[in-house]
């Protein structure tokens, strides 16, 4: 699944499909090219959100985002959860399914947020497995994304980049690259986001991510509830210049616009796709 | 013995879930080179987490905020949130116990008097969201219910995935109605009366919308009965109601959805 994938556009904007947008969605039909949906607020099996969401998928192609698979935990694997990730990949066909770099729970306790580890060969060797062992079981190759962090460990014996890299070549996996969260990072432990873009097997990003944070003076919180910033438009800019047509997504979670607004950050992600990608260069990588 | 990435996950989460521990060897593993000192990284790790489940709770019992506003409200889901740490993976199942907490502030003198009925508007509130939630139901086997009582087995009904019931003592479907998002208190100024005797409540989905309607104490038996898997047997025999008037009604209202084999209860 490296590169763009079957089904999505290349160098297509995408929205997260939010349950204050639905009914306007499906009234609409906004020229959208596809749509990311958050798999962890829509695992009802009955009611309105299957039944809005097959409707979405009439007119749209969907991806799967989830929060929940733990890749890096040190409990076993949800099997519930991965169900339930298999149950919506039969239902809705996603053109992809991702999920992020961290651990969410551990000894019983949900923590419902993105939890960073050290990078190192042990930890390597553990996601490594368990991305394995989650593509095995829902037998298709996913992307991993790389998460903003508030902390770093000295135990690290690798740059996230780095980590990210191995991941790939170890499992097959793609990269879900959120140019946000390297943003968020480089401002708060003062590591370059540009060489972070530089690192990573750029031809193996499947997808991309462009949010908005919220800025507390001293440090970044990856809030998800603005527009997309000035800093993180410029790196998408530079991440453009390797010719690479991943589709892209606005991201969108909380305090959430009208529709509208997310239809113009799109349209500011598409100018800035027209303007910054060279026609030579253009799907070089795919 | 415990790998590094182990004693990591565990040092970390157990300084996220209990603040009491002490920090100092997990802190002494992060890099202090970043912006974000060790005891604020936790701290916004801890936020976040905390957030997110507040939000959970603002979004299942809207009417309790907007009686309580939001100042007091918060301070309530931030005590909840605090006291439970194991949390919930799916924050659509989240704060199920927030009724409970209510009663313990009301007993506890921390909630005044005047709240009493918010532990079941609370529980009604947590009803609504669960029912919008709920697995679909299967269609009613009525040759399956003929077979069974042709055989003179003990059946009992299976109740809709998405049914609730709730008795109070308090007019809490009015005082919903009136504190629920969207509603018009300029065209709807006429005050809540208090009721004598008990209000039976039952939560369902009609489709896709969650419903609440008033029914009557058989009703209500019959289907909390049914609930706790008691036999058509026992009913018949217990609850002073004419079953074959009310049973088609409940079948064709999807509250009773399937059969399941009935227990014979004790006494």
């Amino acid at each position: 699944m490296s590169g763009q994938p079957a089904g999505l556009p290349a160098n297509s904007v995408g929205l997260g499909l939010r349950s204050a947008h639905m009914e306007q969605v499906l009234l609409e039909q906004p020229d959208v090219p596809w749509f990311e949906v958050l798999m962890d607020n829509h695992t009802a099996k009955g009611g309105l959100i299957p039944a809005q969401l097959a409707a979405v998928r009439k007119h749209y192609p969907l991806t799967l985002h989830c929060v929940g698979m733990s890749l890096a935990g040190m409990e076993p694997l949800d099997m519930n959860y991965l169900s339930t990730v298999r149950r919506m990949m039969l239902e809705y066909s996603p053109a992809q399914i991702s999920d992020h770099l961290c651990f969410t729970s551990h000894a019983n306790h949900h923590f419902n947020d993105l939890l960073p580890i050290p990078y190192t060969r042990e930890s390597l060797d553990h996601v490594s497995g368990r991305i394995g062992q989650v593509q095995d079981y829902l037998a298709t190759n996913i992307l991993v994304e790389n998460v903003s962090t508030y902390l770093q460990f000295e135990s690290s014996e690798m740059n996230e980049a780095e980590f990210m890299t191995e991941l790939v070549k170890r499992t097959g996996c793609s990269i879900l690259l959120d140019i946000n969260n390297a943003y968020v990072n480089e401002f708060n432990h003062g590591y370059s986001a540009k060489e972070f873009i530089d690192t990573i097997p750029i031809e193996h990003v499947g997808e991309v991510h462009l949010a908005g944070y919220e800025d507390k003076t001293d440090y970044l919180i990856d809030a998800h509830n603005n527009r997309v910033s000035g800093p993180v438009w410029e790196l998408f800019e530079y991440y453009l210049q390797y010719g690479h047509c991943a589709p892209v997504l606005i991201e969108w979670d909380n305090d959430i616009p009208e529709l509208g607004v997310l239809l113009d950050e799109a349209d500011r992600a598409k100018q800035i796709i027209l303007h910054n990608t060279p026609d030579t260069a253009r799907c070089a990588s795919c | 013995m415990l790998t590094t990435l182990e004693q990591h996950v565990s040092g970390f989460t157990l300084a996220l879930v209990d603040q009491t521990q002490d920090e100092c060897e997990l802190i002494s593993r992060i890099k202090k080179s970043s912006r974000i000192s060790p005891q604020l990284a936790l701290e916004i790790y801890r936020n976040n987490t905390r957030g997110a489940r507040i939000n959970a709770l603002q979004a299942i019992y809207p009417a309790c905020r907007n009686i309580l506003g939001d100042d007091t409200f918060r301070a309530i889901a931030k005590a909840y949130v605090n006291a439970d740490t194991a949390g919930e993976a799916d924050l659509n199942r989240y704060g199920k116990a927030f009724s409970r907490h209510m009663h313990t502030l009301l007993d506890t003198g921390r909630l005044p008097e005047d709240y009493a009925y918010l532990p079941d508007l609370a529980r009604l509130e947590f009803m609504t969201h669960a029912a919008y939630y709920a697995d679909p139901d299967p269609k009613f086997d009525f040759d399956l219910f003929e077979q069974r009582v042709l055989n003179r087995e003990q059946v009992s009904f299976q109740i809709s995935h998405s049914l609730g019931l709730l008795a109070s003592s308090y007019p809490v479907h009015e005082i919903w109605l009136h504190n629920r998002p969207g509603f018009n208190t300029t065209q709807n100024r006429h005050q809540i009366q208090a009721i004598s005797g008990t209000q039976y409540l039952l939560v369902y989905r009609d489709r896709y919308i969650p419903v609440v309607v008033s029914v009557k104490a058989h009703e209500y038996q019959l289907l909390e009965a049914f609930a706790n898997k008691h036999s058509l047997q026992d009913v018949v025999e217990h609850i002073d109601c004419d079953i074959d008037v009310m049973l088609p009604g409940m079948i064709a209202n999807k509250w009773i959805t399937g059969i399941i084999a009935g227990k014979r209860c004790n006494g």
